[in-house]
């Protein structure tokens, strides 16, 4: 375990400096809605509400999970870490800064609906304050999407020149499908899917745990399908 | 202190005899400390298992002796030693071939004294 | 202790056998130099022996223990690779302090002195380094480790002849500090043959021989002289490396030095030399 943290601790320091570039930005934006907030609270009767910061998170730790594997594995390797050791060290990374980043949205939630009329996302759906319930579901939902990044990237490095024109493809041909099988079968997919995120989400019995507890393991299961993909992965440049 | 990475004897050898001579010229007096295996293999790259072994020869012959923890140091009596060995050797070496030689192409012995004396006055 | 034992490797890349069924031993606190020409499997063996590689077949130890996905074997040794796993943006001096985090004996102090002693400035960073100072940082690295072994693919690649002289003083003033296991990896054999104590020498991925320096110099020896009478020299003996000049000739005879017929090559009036390493590398994997 030791081992693992060592890996973590390397893969952190690389975080922070992206980190920081990304909440700078986010201040300033906050900044900017606040002052575009109270003018237009002046000028209207305060029926606006603002929300949204929080999809920038995800995209963020998409991308980040996209980011963080090649030259990481290729520098542990160099330092003779195990695949299975990298794997763990930075699913532990993308973990902490999932949760990190939860606890630093769900404060600027806070503070941002006390002086301006904003709602984030855990607020729209599922009507609650609950810091608390805001933190676990941000977390569970930016596990997912930084675990989602992470996943593609590897998949992709896994692949070989053929193999990844078929992975890039394959959404659009699963796409084009689903649509023919949906207009043939008068909408089954459609209703599945709507079916499927309703319950994921427990759009239905509004219970943010519910959801949180799926999404999470959404994301256990990426990690299942990254520590296969390690598996004797080989050096590329 | 040289060695002959080309030539036929060993470097282990080489560098014994290196020694040897640099003792003889006095370069390295006895009772005083010699040079580092360490620096001794840095200096001319060679492995340092070689010149150990080298080293240790010489240590065998009484050439040299080990200080614990300061390092290697000349014997006195080396200087003898190293002559009386050396002496052994020339006769071994040369004499006996010389005799050998000259038994072949019947030469005497007076005449083989003659010849040296000879090659003295040159 | 350190002691590696290769059982029975075999690895191929699709339809080719990089090495075939390669079994040996590398004994702790030896240099050992890894010969082969190009190509032969060298860097493939280095690369199994790490982690980097899995083979087909057989497994590599260390200690008893196998060194695949193993964080306990692996943290043994060092391995200096010809290409550059280090991320681009990285200092050396950042490198130098993350290198800690993986190998606790890394000794910092020891690497800034080396830098120095180079002239490589720790400031830079890994992107903006020559081939030379790229080699040069890496080895720094390897040696600055304190690992118990010490893999160096190609470690003066790039390097001008200062260097390289600099580089193998260091090498060995290193291991006589503290001795542990290092294996070079090179072509460059005539300028690192004195430094081993070991040779390993590999050929189109099978080994050829694994024997002390000395031991291998000592089973053959050099005789030159006319072309006829080296002939007649070599008549029941075998040999190899054939080297004709006009009426000159010499060849490579492969029997211990201590079984040549000095009086058959007076009488031939033939001159025996010793065989040089590199010499005997090329008549051994000249097939």
């Amino acid at each position: 375990m030791n081992n693992t943290w060592k890996v973590s601790k390397y893969l952190i320091s690389d975080f922070k400096k992206s980190l920081a570039i990304y909440y700078g930005i986010m201040l300033t934006l906050t900044v900017v809605f606040v002052v575009m907030a109270i003018r237009l609270v002046n000028r209207t009767t305060g029926n606006v509400t603002i929300g949204g910061l929080g999809s920038a998170s995800l995209i963020f730790l998409f991308i980040a999970g996209l980011n963080s594997f090649k030259t990481n594995f290729k520098f542990m390797q160099a330092n003779n870490v195990s695949r299975k050791r990298f794997m763990a060290g930075s699913v532990v990374t993308l973990t902490i800064v999932s949760a990190l980043m939860a606890v630093i949205d769900s404060v600027i939630t806070v503070i941002l609906s006390t002086i301006i009329p904003y709602e984030g996302f855990f607020k729209q759906i599922y009507n609650s304050d609950f810091f608390f319930g805001d933190v676990i579901w941000s977390f569970a939902s930016l596990t997912l999407f930084a675990f989602l990044g992470f996943f593609i990237t590897m998949l992709y490095y896994r692949c070989n020149k053929l193999m990844k024109v078929v992975v890039s493809i394959s959404p659009v041909v699963l796409m084009i499908l689903i649509n023919l099988i949906n207009d043939y079968k008068m909408g089954i997919v459609r209703i599945g899917i709507t079916k499927f995120f309703t319950w994921a989400f427990s759009l239905n019995s509004l219970n943010p745990y519910i959801a949180a507890l799926n999404t999470l393991i959404g994301a256990a299961l990426l990690v299942a399908l990254c520590y296969l993909l390690i598996y004797k992965a080989p050096i590329k440049d | 202190m040289l060695l002959d990475f080309n030539s036929e004897k060993p470097i282990y050898l080489q560098l014994a005899e290196a020694i040897e001579d640099d003792i003889l010229r006095g370069i390295f007096d006895e009772e005083t400390q010699i040079v580092s295996t360490t620096e001794i293999s840095v200096n001319f790259k060679i492995n340092p298992a070689t010149a150990g072994k080298g080293i240790n020869l010489l240590v065998d012959e009484g050439i040299l002796y080990k200080k614990r923890g300061v390092g290697m140091f000349v014997s006195s009596g080396a200087k003898e030693k190293i002559l009386n060995k050396r002496k052994e050797g020339f006769f071994e070496g040369f004499i006996l071939s010389l005799l050998e030689e000259a038994s072949k192409l019947g030469i005497s012995k007076d005449e083989i004294i003659k010849m040296i004396e000879r090659g003295n006055e040159r | 202790m350190s002691l590696i034992e290769i059982k029975d490797i075999t690895k191929d890349y699709g339809k080719t056998r990089a090495l075939d069924n390669i079994s040996f031993t590398i004994e702790p606190n030896k240099i050992y130099g890894l010969l082969g020409r190009n190509g032969a499997g060298k860097t493939t063996l280095l690369n199994l022996l790490t982690n980097k590689l899995f083979p087909t077949s057989g497994d590599i130890t260390i200690d008893g223990e196998t060194v695949f996905e193993n964080d306990k074997a692996l943290g043994k040794v060092f391995y200096m690779m010809e290409r550059n796993l280090y991320p681009e943006t990285l200092r050396v001096k950042e490198v130098f302090k993350w290198t800690r985090e993986y190998y606790p004996s890394f000794d910092i102090e020891y690497a800034g002195k080396l830098a120095d002693s180079f002239g490589l400035p720790t400031n830079k960073r890994i992107k903006s380094l020559s081939t030379g100072y790229s080699s040069i940082f890496k080895v720094i690295v390897a040696l600055a480790s304190n690992a118990e072994i010490i893999l160096l693919d190609e470690p003066v690649l790039g390097l001008d002849a200062n260097h390289r002289e600099q580089l193998y003083k260091e090498i060995i003033t290193n291991y006589s500090e503290k001795p542990k296991t290092i294996i070079i990896s090179t072509h460059l054999i005539e300028e690192v043959a004195e430094l081993l104590e070991e040779v390993i020498i590999i050929d189109n991925g099978r080994l050829v021989k694994k024997e002390p320096a000395e031991q291998l110099l000592a089973a053959a020896y050099t005789v030159s002289g006319e072309a006829s009478k080296v002939d007649k020299y070599i008549e029941d003996r075998k040999f190899t490396g054939e080297q004709v000049m006009g009426k000159f000739k010499s060849v490579v005879v492969l029997e211990e030095a201590r079984h040549k017929d000095e009086a058959l090559a007076n009488e031939l009036n033939l001159e025996f030399s010793m065989v040089e390493l590199q010499k005997l590398f090329i008549s051994l994997t000249n097939s």
